[in-house]
């Protein structure tokens, strides 16, 4: 299995973990050949997570863009309210086939701690999640949703105590814990395999648009649009997609407006080492990761996965930032439009998508609307 | 200063049992550098590891990670790194403690080139697996220095060998799961068959235990693996950053200097070193 895509990802890691990361990779390379991974996998998908998701028109969105038609993948509307479920379901599953009882994730805006905790109750592990103090302040019902499945939420108080610290903190316990604890990583980052693994789990979500688009309108999207935190929701929508004549954006959050970095690793940072893997990474000329900003918890990460470090680099997908105000929009477009409350993170690919739909009539837009915006509605009101 | 491995290899000759304090560079400290290694070297200690700042050390546990994020505070930056190598080499043997974004300033080629110039003589990088280790193995020679390589719980013999046959200056023996200054509960497999693996592999290597060490008790257990000394990180940066003073650091130097004396095992300390790297 390849570790690297281009000249990214690699396992840059403690030889602590190494054992680890091999008998993760060998557990997946014999589970996705297995009909009976495959068919469980597929059933708790539809069963348990509520796919496949509806790829809708979103004809009042559309008119707003006076272009293109905008269509909506609509993950939101998954168990949970976020894709996040996608990966934490399989790499659950994945988990117990090693035998490991113990589930241990890292979280910013709370999604993927949600997941890991529904998954976490459902096939009966102990479940710890690792969350930023201050992730935990600006993403209140989903801890509390976390607490209620049962999942320990665990503060982390050290460095920007947000996603990456959280991060930080989870891999600390994984050395800590190998023998019993899967680390099951929430996005398309960290050591090789974890981004080709997750992204294997989040690709359902374009070969779905793919199917739904040939049946909606004779053929793929002309424009693939998705936020870009750690990329997991954006790999899963472009993987599909790459032998596809469709164009492909990834949307990173820029931040406040003037700010210099946002939390836009590829359109603002440079290629370095964070987090076991190699790929771009907003840093000082010293080496020191920058403290991010933005007012998604869930695109609030310093780096990026590999995979998009080398989709940018070959130029086969492009990259833009969208400020906090303009994905604020964005929010009250979708909810005002079509009734339906985006994440945060998701606001910044629909503000995308609707400027890019006027200089292209004709075409079939489809965002990923990678979660709902119900853990963001205390930050709004307030 | 003489190369870190050349160091080790004569004291451990000489029958001593090795000490490697850890320091991590601090702008606030530079002045102090000289002052605190020559009370170490006194109390037994043979070489210094220094670590560079990092905004992100995984493998580090609290006591190490909260003091990285102290020194970027004070300003620490890569001039004061060179700066304390610089101090730190006119009194011991420097490996420099990196890890790999650092490294990879300006291209990887001038920061190993400064190290080199400031006096360090090996690089250990604790993100650095055998895997990714090779091609920066390569590089880091290009500039006469060493780069270390780790041993790990859960190592299979073949990796032992693998590692052993590319290490460089020492081996590094991380003595249980975790990370520095803390361990988790699970009980590591075994060590002692992995350290006679690396033994049989590379007889004149120096193999060292880090990781938990941090009084006469932890010494002794890692000398009884087999190990030919100890680093010690955590427990020394809790005295210094205490403000504790000299005493207490000559002390811990001591005790774990004492480990192999107070074990029941020896090793042959006369032996006729016919690999000497470099
Ligand atoms: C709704 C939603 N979208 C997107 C993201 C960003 O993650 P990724 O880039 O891996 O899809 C998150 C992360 O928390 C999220 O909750």
């Amino acid at each position: 299995m390849p570790s690297r895509f281009g000249r990214f990802g690699g396992a840059y890691v403690p030889e602590t973990l190494v054992p680890a990361l091999r008998e993760l990779e060998r557990a997946w390379g014999s589970a996705r050949r297995d009909p009976k991974f495959r068919a469980e996998l597929s059933d708790r998908l539809r069963t348990y997570a509520g796919r496949p998701t509806p790829l809708y028109r979103a004809p009042r969105l559309t008119l707003r863009g006076k272009g293109a038609e905008i269509w909506l993948k609509r993950e939101d509307l998954l168990h949970g309210g976020a894709h996040k479920i996608n990966n934490a379901i399989g790499q659950a599953v994945l988990a117990r086939r090693m035998g490991k009882p113990r589930l241990i994730a890292e979280t910013g805006a709370g999604q993927h701690g949600v997941a890991t905790a529904m998954v976490g109750a459902a096939l009966g592990f102990e479940t710890i999640v690792y969350m930023g103090e201050r992730d935990i302040a600006r993403q209140r019902p989903n801890v509390l949703r976390m607490r209620l499945l049962g999942a320990r939420v665990v503060p982390v108080t050290t460095g920007s105590r947000t996603l990456k610290d959280a991060i930080n903190a989870a891999l600390r316990d994984w050395t800590e814990n190998l023998p019993t604890t899967h680390y099951l990583i929430g996005s398309v980052v960290g050591p090789h395999p974890f981004p080709t693994i997750v992204a294997a789990f989040q690709s359902v979500i374009g070969r779905e648009i793919l199917r739904q688009s040939r049946a909606a309108w004779g053929g793929p999207p002309d424009l693939a649009v998705a936020c870009v935190g750690g990329g997991s929701n954006a790999i899963g929508t472009f993987h599909p997609l790459l032998g596809q004549p469709t164009e492909l954006l990834g949307i990173e959050a820029g931040g406040p407006a003037g700010h210099a970095t946002g939390a836009a690793s590829l359109t603002r940072g440079t290629p370095g080492v964070l987090h076991g893997s190699y790929s771009y990474l907003l840093q000082d000329p010293d080496g020191q990761v920058l403290e991010t900003a933005s007012l998604s918890a869930g695109l609030d990460y310093p780096a990026v996965g590999p995979e998009h470090a080398e989709l940018k680099e070959s130029g086969r997908a492009r990259y833009r930032a969208v400020h906090d105000e303009e994905a604020l929009r964005a929010f009250h477009w979708l909810a005002e439009d079509e009734g339906i409350l985006p994440a945060l993170e998701s606001a910044h690919a629909v503000y995308a998508a609707v400027r890019e739909a006027r200089r292209r009539r004709g075409q079939h837009i489809v965002v990923t609307l990678s979660g709902r915006g119900d853990k963001d509605l205390e930050g709004l009101s307030a | 200063m003489i190369p870190l491995a050349q160091g080790l290899r004569q004291a451990r000759d000489r029958g001593e049992f090795l000490v490697v304090p850890y320091l991590l560079a601090d702008r606030r400290r530079t002045p102090t550098v000289r002052h605190r290694l020559g009370i170490l070297r006194e109390a037994g200690a043979h070489a210094v590891e220094v670590g560079i700042p990092f905004s992100d050390p995984i493998a580090d546990g609290p006591i190490l990670a909260e003091a990285a994020a102290r020194s970027l505070e004070h300003g620490t930056g890569w001039k004061d790194v060179l700066a304390t190598v610089q101090a730190a080499a006119t009194v011991l043997p420097v490996a420099v403690m990196s890890y790999v974004n650092p490294l990879l300033r300006d291209g990887a080629g001038r920061p190993l080139e400064e190290l080199a110039e400031a006096g360090a003589s090996a690089l250990i990088v604790p993100d650095l697996a055998e895997d990714e280790a090779r091609a920066w193995s390569d590089r880091a020679r290009s500039h006469r220095i060493d780069l270390v390589r780790f041993l790990a719980p859960g190592a299979d013999p073949d990796r032992a060998r693998t590692v052993a046959r590319s290490a460089r200056g020492f081996l590094y023996l991380v003595s249980r799961y975790g990370i520095t200054g803390r361990g988790g509960s699970n009980p590591a497999p075994p060590l002692k068959p992995l350290v006679e693996t690396v033994r049989h592999t590379a007889p004149d290597l120096p193999i060292l235990a880090g990781f938990g060490i941090r009084d006469a008790t932890t010494a002794r257990e890692a000398a009884r693996l087999g190990v030919d000394g100890v680093i010690v990180g955590s427990a020394l940066e809790e005295i210094w950053s205490n403000g504790d003073g000299d005493d207490p650091a000559r002390k811990l130097v001591r005790a774990l200097a004492s480990g192999r004396s107070q074990s029941a095992f020896t090793r042959n300390p006369t032996r006729n070193p016919t690999r000497m790297p470099q």
